[in-house]
């Protein structure tokens, strides 16, 4: 199996460069994959964005939402910085995922893969309601990650909760990438009812997404290289 | 939604030929229950069923010489551990045969839940199955049903499937409701104990094909 630190996407939450500089310092040279999105990018745009990445996979969390030919233009843009990942937000329909595959695809062999988000995990099933989308929240997730995939879609991100049913549903060559992932030893953070690492692998995520489990631990470095060691023993 | 379903306690051919429509099909091995069947007996069934269907071998505190058998003879892609199983005697039949293993959690109210967590990062699968309101002899198949929103909104840190209770006719709530994934019938698609119905398992199969 190949080095599990390329299945790990260390979410970089930072708006300035010198920080997120500093947290992949702290990380050192085991960081084989990271993710920057919004805040970042906003701030600091694609060359902020390569600046700091360097030459690791790079995860480009946009959640791009739009007209079909406006997401399809982003995507096309956002290959400027070769993302490994980018995303995009399932709910603009599948004439957009449509779009957004094929712009994606004119960029070659160097690709991004396309993720979907589904329902953000900040909703429940009342502001599902609120925004006229049918819930429960779970099966809305379920169903618009069909569409995905059914769209050219190469993968979701979606949560731990989810990756039994996607597992399932999608088949083994869709990819699903999963936030949402405490180390067994890490304090619970914010996020209820975590999964760890191995856990959730052997559920069936190609990719863990962990931030501040890493990027806030006293020494980063270890506790990357202890989620590897837990994935390396699976 | 893709929901797996399995039928457990087949003894019958015609109840095979049934579930090869399923995802997995169970066999169980322990004699007080009646839908017992012989390892041997169980792989001449099962020799009907299309490979991908998942082979279960529900075993009730069995020692080690009858899952070695089951093993041997029966050739199961699962273990199923149906009775009081600690966790230390799950992780050593694991190591032992080889095998996923799925651990039975006989649940009745929210506190039931609390035994999955011994078995967090040991079972391979859980399976959430009611626990009868008095002894029946029988740790499973005994058409129990529990409240399906315990199981709301939960993850066990493994696969998980529902049982207990389940019918053509209410398996559409009970996956609405719990969530589940994966789905198991035994005394829901018979006419009596050990005595499967080949329509009802025709019916609950494409019921929850239809989810």
């Amino acid at each position: 199996m190949s080095d599990p630190t390329s299945r790990i996407i260390v979410a970089i939450d930072r708006m300035s460069q010198a920080d997120a500089h500093a947290d992949l310092k702290r990380i050192g040279p085991r960081l084989g994959f990271v993710k920057l999105g919004l805040e970042f990018f906003v701030a600091n745009g694609p060359q902020g964005v390569r600046a700091v990445a360097g030459p690791l996979p790079l995860f480009l969390d946009l959640k791009l939402h739009d007209i079909p030919n406006t997401v399809a233009g982003g995507v096309r843009s956002a290959c400027s910085v070769s993302p490994r990942f980018l995303t995009i937000h399932a709910s603009g329909g599948e004439a957009m995922m449509r779009a957004a595959a094929e712009a994606a695809k004119a960029a070659g062999s160097s690709r991004p893969r396309l993720l979907a988000i589904t329902v953000l995990t900040s909703l429940d099933d009342a502001d599902l309601k609120a925004v006229g989308q049918s819930g429960p929240a779970r099966d809305q997730a379920r169903r618009l990650a069909s569409l995905a995939q059914k769209s050219g879609i190469d993968g979701v991100v979606c949560s731990p909760h989810e990756l039994q049913a996607l597992r399932q549903e999608c088949g083994k060559d869709f990819l699903l990438v999963t936030p949402g992932i405490r180390p067994a030893t890490s304090d619970s953070n914010d996020q209820k009812r975590a999964m760890t690492p191995s856990e959730a692998i052997r559920l069936g995520a190609d990719y863990l997404v962990i931030g501040r489990p890493i990027t806030q631990a006293d020494d980063p470095a270890t506790a990357l290289a202890k989620i590897a060691d837990e994935i390396a023993r699976l | 939604m893709s929901v797996q379903v399995k039928i457990c306690g087949l003894n019958a051919p015609d109840a095979v030929r049934a579930a090869a429509e399923a995802d997995f099909a169970g066999f169980v091995f322990y004699g007080p229950s009646p839908r017992n069947v012989t390892p041997a007996t169980a792989a001449e069934l099962a020799a009907k069923l299309p490979r991908q269907v998942k082979r279960v071998a529900l075993t009730v505190d069995a020692d080690d010489a009858l899952l070695r058998l089951a093993l041997v003879e029966f050739k199961p892609d699962i273990l199923q551990l149906h009775g009081k199983e600690p966790p230390d005697r799950v992780a050593a039949i694991k190591h032992q045969f080889g095998l996923p293993v799925m651990k039975a959690i006989p649940v009745r109210e929210a506190a039931d839940l609390d035994a999955a967590k011994a078995y967090r990062g040991i079972a391979d699968w859980l399976i959430f199955d009611g626990k009868p309101g008095r002894d029946t002899g029988r740790p499973g198949g005994n058409a129990a049903t529990f409240d399906w929103a315990l199981l709301t909104g939960k993850a066990f840190g493994t696969r998980w499937m529902l049982s207990g209770g389940l019918t053509a006719s209410n398996v559409g709530e009970a996956v609405r409701i719990s969530g589940a994934a994966t789905v198991d019938v035994s005394s829901g698609v018979e006419d009596k104990p050990g005595h499967k119905n080949v329509f009802k398992i025709k019916r609950f199969i494409k019921a929850v094909r239809a989810l």
